[in-house]
């Protein structure tokens, strides 16, 4: 009873440590958005600014396109997540359910395509998406951040089905059911986990990626990941816009991450709980 | 019993949109590693050259020390991510107040763009004005002297990698944690039964339940910082001199500053190798170790 | 059920370690093989660096000014009735940021007076070359206008991907109004060594970056540390600068001892606690290492692309940038653009070589905490053959060009026209404004101080600026302007400066000898040469040395 008291205690305590440690770098990037330029370089630091001003979002997020940046980086995440979703629920299905001859073959491959190192591919890719005339659209960064997440999408998806008993499609199916009709009825309701997770990860891949989303844009689409290093302007760095718009930046994967929050840990299970 | 194997036309599409999405890009990738192709420099020519790059590439003594860097940096972040989130897990798994509240903060470090991150630290990393040194120099006395995270070439590299440490961990925690939470409880009854001490029902029961959970924790993580460049490129540019220059970011030079394309691509898939052979080492590892 | 799946699973293990372990067998015997062929590629080793011949010295005139007729300031340019370029779409492309706020500022007139209906792209600033050169080299075209630093000009000139201007800036004879981008009022420094290639003009000056002297004028003027100073040292600071004017320090005697004396560290009773900062960062050190190479006299390359890099010029400088990094801050190794400036803004440092727009933002109290106490003066030098030979580097800048791929070049020209003519007050619009980045780059910059007030007054944000020491300021930079050393410009450089400046940061860090960095760094070079083509490069040498001779760089 007593020895259980401290663990709890001592628990706490140690929780208490590792999540101000974690949490202090979070907590200085909100305070810094807020700060006058001549408290972020300050000595002593700034760590409570009682002297706060909105001048850095106004500055990040409507004089140098941080909002623009959030929509167009909003939009290619979500019809990237869309897309990596209606892929992979069905390869993950067949991968997981039957026995394919090479699966293990085909599984490594696909896992290996998230090895693709982005620099060897970035020209020739750039050269594919000119010749569709796709550069500075949606589409072509889209389509490129599918190499990346399908991978990652398959496998969660289907080690999670794998997980699943049997029985419960295989009565279906044995009634008469479609593959399809399986897949609708029975699987997509009970892999919700999965998918949530598979969609925030997904989600959070394509929100912060940097080096294709630079390549592939020019003024139409500004990824929010390509405003803020161009918040290096005139030989000053505008730390302050930076962290306001990144803060703003974080908000959609948080409010993903809020909805979803019930799903999620549930959704990383890789062995359900059996009965 | 069972219907015919779906298989085909369920796989076909995700498999048809990697292959078509990636063949071209990947051929024609592959073929410019074995030509001499610069961006912008046409008299130059495009010469196919076999493997000169390659060999170039394992003749290039920086490009082999930022191999040896790079596995410095891999080895190291996902071992401490590794432990530390596990340890993490174990100590989240257990129901408390503000749990939800604790956790969505915990999840904020790897859901910060990169870029983002490098400028963060880029600010906290600051010698003179940046907190870190401020607590460690003047509120904890940990140092007599600021600390040159950046600017010192012995400790440059670990300053990246704790930056990576403090961004992944809570990846890696998240991961095993749902792995935690998976486990059924009979095994557990069982053991306590048998009088099993704590000690060896982690080790017998916990990991080897754990392995999934493990296995995408560690391979992913693996794979991804292998390619880590965005916090090399804010935070030291690769500097002093080499000392935090990694495979990625040379290669990244190689390719855009230097504009070799070619050599570029060709580095790239010599890392691609390197990359391949670790991760099936460890999935071996992994699946059969904790039997 | 459990039962089912585990023998499948590790039926899956053992046949995708299987798998994958084919895949990388495959890989490992192409390793393999690749590196048993290596040992016959072995002999394809660079071949030796020859023993050079004699540097070329440098002369240490100072250019030979030519004064521009001074105008009245211009009023506002009237848009015609009809546009001559009406339907026209250009797009330009530049660093992202304040320093494109020019362009956004002037689209609409810009439209009205031209008809050209502008776009503008901006790019992250580490990433504008690359983009530029992809853009360029695949054939997008899609930027009409590009904005670029010098440095990495040398391979859009050599790329042939610009177009060459002289045609409208002849037209200027017959039609100034329309065609005159007034080239003779651009600097010398600038028009001669960053505009032109192989003889042709292919850009005009943007931004007119160069190396300054700032100084705590209220610590280095003061009277009663100018005593101590002499007691220790035999001679007062203010003897060997003014501010505004010129000065007469060695780096390897006066810059030292003025550095020694404001560290806390070497002397106690310092006012301040660092006597100067660096640009020492790795990417960002072979400016202020270019600054010393060129007062030693040195000289990049001889006649025949060998590098000259590691020639008693190169070492003496690297040697002097070593020496001074124990009067600088700590972290020094690793200082960027914004550390080395803050150095001095905040208070840090009692005197710094950095870019023009220190003096602007010396002035901003959102930014600096020494409002008003700035000195400017010229940059530091070395002795060479018992000449003060003083030289600071024109440290990036940025110029206009217009692409190959653009529709319709003459629109082209003419919206830089705009922005470099009589409508922007001959571009005073832009330098004199806080928020951009660009500086001075003309004789009608330096002779128009009060077109500087306007453009504050102009602007409510810009309004609460006063300069009373702009005159100094001005006088000061043009001093160092005709004092400037440029970058090397040949395509290629930016690879040459990598190979450059990784060296440089060992040495600074002490981890390897100077000397022993610049052979490897001139030995790197040479490789780099001839992989690019010593013949190619000769003749883009060759070019660019008629600029170097006409600004009295060398003889």
């Amino acid at each position: 009873m007593k020895s259980s008291t401290v663990v709890n205690v001592v628990t706490y305590i140690v929780a208490a440590i590792v999540v101000i440690v974690f949490a202090f770098p979070f907590y200085w990037l909100i305070t810094t958005s807020f700060k006058f330029d001549i408290d972020i370089y300050h000595y002593p630091p700034v760590y409570i600014p009682f002297k706060f001003t909105l001048h850095n979002y106004w500055t990040g997020l409507f004089d140098l396109w941080g909002l623009q940046g959030i929509r167009d980086s909003f939009i290619i995440s979500a019809m990237n997540t869309l897309l990596v979703l209606a892929l992979s629920i069905p390869a993950a299905y067949a991968l997981a359910l039957m026995p394919v001859r090479g699966k293990s073959f085909l599984l490594s491959w696909i896992l290996s395509q998230r090895m693709l190192p982005p620099i060897a591919v970035a020209i020739p890719f750039f050269l594919v998406w000119k010749w569709l005339g796709w550069l500075d659209t949606y589409q072509a960064l889209v389509f490129t951040y599918t190499i990346f997440n399908l991978p990652f999408a398959i496998w969660l998806l289907a080690g999670y089905i794998e997980e699943l008993p049997r029985e419960i499609y295989e009565a279906a199916l044995v009634d008469g059911a479609s593959h399809l009709g399986v897949l609708r009825s029975v699987l997509l309701p009970l892999i919700k986990p999965s998918i949530a997770v598979t969609s925030l990860f997904t989600f959070i891949f394509s929100w912060n990626e940097f080096l294709f989303a630079v390549i592939f844009t020019r003024e139409k689409i500004r990824p929010f990941t390509v405003v803020i290093p161009s918040l290096i302007g005139g030989h000053v760095i505008l730390w302050g816009a930076i962290c306001a718009v990144t803060l703003v930046g974080l908000i959609p994967e948080i409010v993903m991450v809020l909805l979803l929050q019930k799903h999620i840990v549930r959704g990383l299970t890789l062995g359900a709980i059996k009965g | 019993m069972r219907r015919a194997n779906p298989s085909i036309f369920f796989l076909l599409p995700a498999v048809a949109a990697i292959i078509l999405l990636t063949i071209v890009p990947l051929v024609y990738s592959l073929y410019l590693s074995l030509t001499s192709y610069e961006l912008g420099r046409a008299y130059l020519g495009m010469k196919f050259i076999g493997l000169d790059n390659y060999i170039t590439a394992i003749k290039d003594i920086r490009f082999l020390m930022s191999i040896l860097r790079t596995l410095i940096f891999v080895a190291i972040t996902v071992t401490v991510e590794f432990g530390l989130g596990l340890a993490l897990a174990l100590l989240f798994n257990r129901e408390f107040k503000g749990r939800g509240l604790v956790l969505t903060i915990m999840m904020v470090p790897f859901m910060i763009a990169p870029i983002a991150v490098g400028f963060l630290w880029w600010m906290i990393y600051d010698v003179n004005y940046g907190p870190l040194n401020h607590l460690v120099v003047d509120i904890f006395h940990l140092s007599p002297n600021p600390v040159a995270w950046t600017a010192d070439p012995r400790i440059a590299l670990y300053s990246i990698i704790l930056t990576d440490i403090w961004q992944y961990t809570p990846f890696m925690m998240l991961i095993l944690l749902a792995g935690l939470r998976s486990i059924p409880p009979e095994p557990y009854e069982a053991a306590l039964i048998d009088g099993a001490s704590g000690l060896a029902i982690f080790r017998h029961i916990t990991l080897p339940l754990l392995k999934p959970a493990i296995l995408v924790a560690i391979l992913i993580r693996t794979i991804d910082a292998f390619k880590v460049y965005d916090l090399v490129y804010l935070l030291t540019f690769g500097g002093p001199g080499t000392a935090s220059e990694v495979a990625s970011f040379y290669i990244y030079l190689t390719g855009f500053r230097h504009f070799r394309i070619g050599y570029a691509a060709a580095q790239s898939y010599i890392l691609l190798i390197i990359i391949s052979i670790l991760v099936t080492i460890l999935i071996r590892i992994i699946r059969r170790g904790a039997r | 059920m459990p039962e089912e799946n585990k023998p499948l699973k590790k039926k899956v293990s053992r046949r995708e370690a299987l798998s994958t372990a084919a895949k990388v067998g495959v890989g490992v015997v192409v390793a393999g093989v690749v590196a048993g062929v290596g040992g016959y590629y072995a002999g394809s080793a660079a071949a030796p660096p020859k023993t050079v011949t004699e540097t070329v010295e440098r002369t240490v005139t100072k250019t030979v000014t030519v004064t521009a007729a001074t105008t009245a300031p211009p009023t506002t340019v009237t848009a015609p009735a009809k546009p001559p370029y009406e339907g026209v779409k250009l797009t330009i492309c530049g660093d992202a940021g304040h320093n494109q706020k020019p362009f956004y500022w002037e689209k609409d007139h810009i439209g009205e007076v031209l008809g050209v209906d502008l776009e503008i792209v901006g790019v992250p600033f580490g990433e504008l070359v690359e983009k530029i050169m992809t853009d360029f080299a695949t054939g997008a075209g899609a930027y009409d206008i590009v904005v670029f630093p010098p440095f990495a000009g040398g391979d859009f000139y050599g790329g042939e991907y610009l177009v060459n201007i002289d045609p409208y800036i002849e037209k200027a004879k017959t039609d100034p109004e329309h065609w005159d981008v007034k080239w003779d009022d651009i600097l010398p420094t600038f028009r001669e060594l960053y505009c032109s290639y192989g003889g042709k003009r292919y850009a005009v000056t943007w931004d007119g970056d160069y190396y300054q002297c700032y100084f705590r004028k209220d610590l280095l003027l003061d009277p009663k540390l100018n005593e101590a100073f002499k007691n220790k040292y035999g001679y007062k600071i203010s003897d060997v600068l003014t501010s505004g004017g010129e000065s007469k320090m060695r780096y390897d005697k006066e810059w030292l001892e003025i550095s020694e004396f404001f560290t806390k560290a070497y002397n106690p009773d310092s006012p301040i606690k660092y006597g100067t900062s660096e640009l020492a960062g790795r990417g960002n050190n072979q400016w202020h290492w270019n600054s010393r190479f060129g007062s030693a006299g040195g000289i990049y390359f001889d006649d025949d692309m060998h590098p000259l890099i590691n020639k008693e010029p190169g070492v003496r400088a690297l040697e002097n940038f070593c020496d001074v990094m124990k009067y600088c801050p700590p972290g020094i190794l690793n200082f960027g653009y914004e550390e080395h400036k803050d150095a001095f803004l905040l208070g840090d440092a009692a005197i710094i070589v950095q870019w023009p727009c220190v003096g602007k933002k010396g002035q901003d109290p959102n930014q600096s905490k020494i409002v008003d106490k700035l000195g400017y003066t010229l940059v530091p030098g070395f002795e060479v053959e018992g000449t003060l030979n003083q030289r600071g580097n024109l440290a990036f800048g940025r110029v206009l060009a217009v692409s190959k791929f653009c529709e319709n070049p003459e629109a082209a020209y003419r919206v830089i026209q705009y922005l470099s003519g009589p409508a922007s007050w001959w571009a005073t619009k832009w330098i004199s404004d806080p928020r951009t980045g660009l500086d001075p780059f003309r004789y009608y910059h330096f002779e128009h101080p009060e077109l500087w007030k306007k453009r504050w007054e102009s602007d409510p944000e810009t309004a609460g600026i006063s300069w009373d020491a702009l005159p100094e300021y001005l006088e000061s930079s043009k001093i160092n302007i005709e004092h400037g050393f440029p970058e090397p410009t040949i395509p290629g450089t930016p690879e040459l400066y990598d190979a450059l400046t990784i060296r440089i940061s060992a040495a600074l860090a002490g981890e390897m000898d100077p000397k022993k960095a610049l052979d490897e760094a001139a030995s790197e070079w040479e490789k780099i040469i001839d992989r690019l083509g010593r013949d190619y490069l000769k003749k883009a040498w060759a070019s660019l040395k008629v600029g170097w001779k006409k600004v009295g760089l060398i003889e």
